[in-house]
């Protein structure tokens, strides 16, 4: 019996292990190195596993110049519900302060799907707006792939369906 | 040119040869025929009904007794019956500058249409190299086998806020080669601008072989090539056939593979290359772009290399992917002296402006939609540029901080006919400025460095002074930009 706790014990770590590893992250600002036009704000993605298919959402989306009014959503993957505002509108926020939303999204299976968060701020009287994506679930197998040198040399990744 | 003349003179053979009496018949010329309604037998000179060609563009028939000649808007081709017809330039619409072979007959649109029958020449329709491609060549010089098809991608139209449903196109000029069992390259060629493609081959019997496109564009016309991440070019293959198989190889990346909307950026690429050829520029240099699904690099143009690194969530984006190859164009074509550094419209350094505003001006003038649009999940954002007007002061001075915005918006409004703006204008008039001016430009005004005061200078320089008044109701009248209109183009009344 003393045996046996000690597998489950085992088995409860190594699940909370799993579940740590499993926390999916994803952040986006604008780049330094970046030419194209980009909304002045940073956005922070984390989905943490907490069973049956379900993840506790943390979004974080922080200004890098004062705006007039910041606003954030969710695009969910297909089939998900979510529980809490998808959708969070906040009113002037200044550079550097932070606006946070928390929800639960309860996927429709372990199969994989995209979670996107938006985060949308004015300038200049238009909506610019900047996203952070991480895949909830079970990814889907890479492709299959091979790769080496064309005739002058060139690397080459070749997909093969 | 070379190929085009030997197509003409192809074509020219292949009519001579189909050349017979007046009436189609093949008497000794019909001189016994006594109707009174008859025509003189001899009377088109031997001109037959079904038509000759006299040149690469000029048809002759005789038509009721008397020749008839017609000069076509393309070129004169003669079938394989001995009927000769015009074809207009419409049918370079899927060729591009490197030709193409449909069998044995080759078609080349440099600077006009010339078809011609290779066969008929004792020769075959093959791609001889990424500067010629394809022509008519003797049957020992290439490979004894063929294999042809059609390369294809799919395409996803670009809207405000909205990606189209997934539409197969052609992969214009894209790079195919065939590929043994062990990787080894057999063939390269370059797909036409319908996607077709014809190459040659040689390959032990029986050998598994297979096509493979690249994101890759050959011609010494379109140098351009798209990488993921780590250098290597995107391929995609096809299975495995027995050499020497005939059958068609037709290829088509799905918009939903990982690597599918390499062949978007290509496309790009390839547009604003013939966009560039059509302005002038004779020879274009390559251009090196990085693209991988899922890559956060940013989307941004490195002069030094000249890299273009397109972000993850890009690859369909259209106007983004034109915008950084307006910065290319910059770079070997035009001038800016731009800072760098996150922008996002809101008034800036008048250099940054200019760099940016320009770049987003090629964007709208090669799509001659006025949208800058940045697609991502959500539907991204975007910002209409005919209408909306962000405006500078008239109480700053010249060297005043301003929106890149502004830019695009003035020199799109030089671009498209007057109507929304005062200024009728054309892609060619707004082109000379930025491509013959900007680079060297008569003086510095403004900020030191290239910036919209320069544009201007440059619009007077390139056009003259007629159109000051117009120039000024858009300049001061609706963007309230304090230009002084005594640049070194002269001084407006």
């Amino acid at each position: 019996m003393r045996a046996l706790w000690a597998v489950l014990a085992l088995c409860a770590c190594q699940g909370a292990a799993r579940d740590e590893e499993l926390i999916v992250h994803a952040e986006t600002a604008p780049a330094a190195a970046s030419c194209k036009p980009e909304a002045p704000v940073a956005v922070v993605l984390d989905a943490r596993p907490v069973g049956g298919d379900a993840y506790a959402v943390t979004v974080r989306a922080t200004p890098s110049r004062d705006v007039a009014a910041l606003e954030l959503g969710l695009v969910l993957p297909p089939g998900a519900t979510v529980r809490g505002a998808e959708r969070a509108a906040f009113g002037a926020t200044a550079s550097g302060a932070s606006r946070t939303i928390v929800v639960t999204v309860q996927t429709a299976g372990p199969r994989a799907g995209q979670l996107t968060v938006v985060a949308r701020v004015p300038v200049e009287g238009i909506a610019m707006s900047r996203t952070a994506e991480v895949t909830l679930g079970t990814p889907e197998p890479p492709p299959r792939t091979r790769s080496y040198r064309t005739a002058d040399g060139e690397l080459a990744m070749e997909v093969r369906p | 040119m070379r190929l085009a003349i030997l197509a003409l003179l192809l074509t020219g053979g292949a009519a001579c040869s189909a050349q017979k009496a007046p009436g189609g018949g093949d008497d000794d010329g019909g001189g016994d025929d006594t109707s009174p309604d008859a025509p003189p037998a001899d009377a088109c000179a031997g001109v037959p009904a079904e038509g000759t060609c006299t040149s690469a563009t000029d048809l002759v028939r005789c038509v009721d007794g008397a020749v008839q000649t017609e000069a076509c808007t393309g070129a004169c081709i003669t079938a394989a019956t001995g009927a000769a017809s015009c074809v207009g330039i419409e049918v370079c619409a899927g060729v591009g500058p490197l030709g193409r072979c449909d069998g044995d007959t080759l078609t080349r649109c440099d600077g006009g249409v010339a078809i011609g029958d290779c066969a008929a020449a004792g020769k075959t329709c093959a791609y001889t190299d990424d500067a010629v491609g394809y022509a008519c060549v003797a049957p020992a010089s290439v490979g004894k086998l063929r294999v042809a098809g059609t390369i294809r991608w799919e395409d996803r139209k670009l809207e405000p806020g909205v990606l189209g449903p997934p539409e197969p196109v052609p992969a214009r000029g894209g790079m195919v080669a065939l590929l043994d069992g062990a990787d080894a390259t057999l063939a390269t060629v370059s797909a036409a601008d319908d996607g077709t493609y014809v190459m040659h081959y040689d390959a032990p019997a029986g050998a598994q072989v297979r096509v493979v496109m690249y994101s890759r564009s050959r011609a010494t016309a379109r140098p351009a090539r798209v990488r993921d991440a780590q250098g290597y070019l995107h391929a995609f293959g096809g299975a495995p056939f027995a050499a020497g198989a005939t059958a068609p190889q037709d290829l088509l990346v799905k918009a939903s593979a990982t690597n599918g909307a390499a062949w978007n950026v290509l496309d790009n690429a390839v547009t604003a290359m013939d966009w560039l050829k059509a302005r002038g520029v004779a020879t274009l240099v390559p251009v090196y772009m990085y693209w991988q699904l899922g890559a956060r690099t940013g989307s941004y143009y490195q002069g030094a290399d000249n890299s273009l690194h397109l972000d993850g969530d890009d690859g369909y984006d259209d106007v983004v992917a034109l915008h950084e190859l307006g910065h290319y164009m910059q770079d070997e074509y035009s001038a800016s002296d731009n800072p760098g550094g996150a922008h996002d419209g809101s008034p800036a350094d008048p250099r940054l402006a200019w760099g940016e505003g320009s770049a987003t001006w090629v964007a709208l003038a090669i799509r001659n939609v006025p949208y800058y649009i940045d697609y991502s999940a959500g539907g991204g954002w975007w910002v209409e540029l005919e209408n909306r007007v962000h405006a500078a002061s008239m109480a700053g001075g010249m060297s005043q901080n301003i929106s890149e915005w502004m830019v695009a918006e003035l020199m799109f409004d030089t671009t498209d006919p007057a109507g929304e703006d005062s200024v009728d204008g054309s892609v060619e008039e707004t082109g000379k400025v930025f491509f013959d001016y900007i680079p060297r430009p008569a003086a510095a005004r403004g900020r030191p460095g290239i910036d919209l005061v320069e544009f201007l200078d440059g619009w007077f320089v390139e056009h003259g002074l007629a159109s000051c008044a117009v120039m000024r109701e858009l300049v001061h009248g609706k963007y309230k930009f304090p230009y002084d209109f005594k640049g070194p183009g002269g001084v407006c009344p």
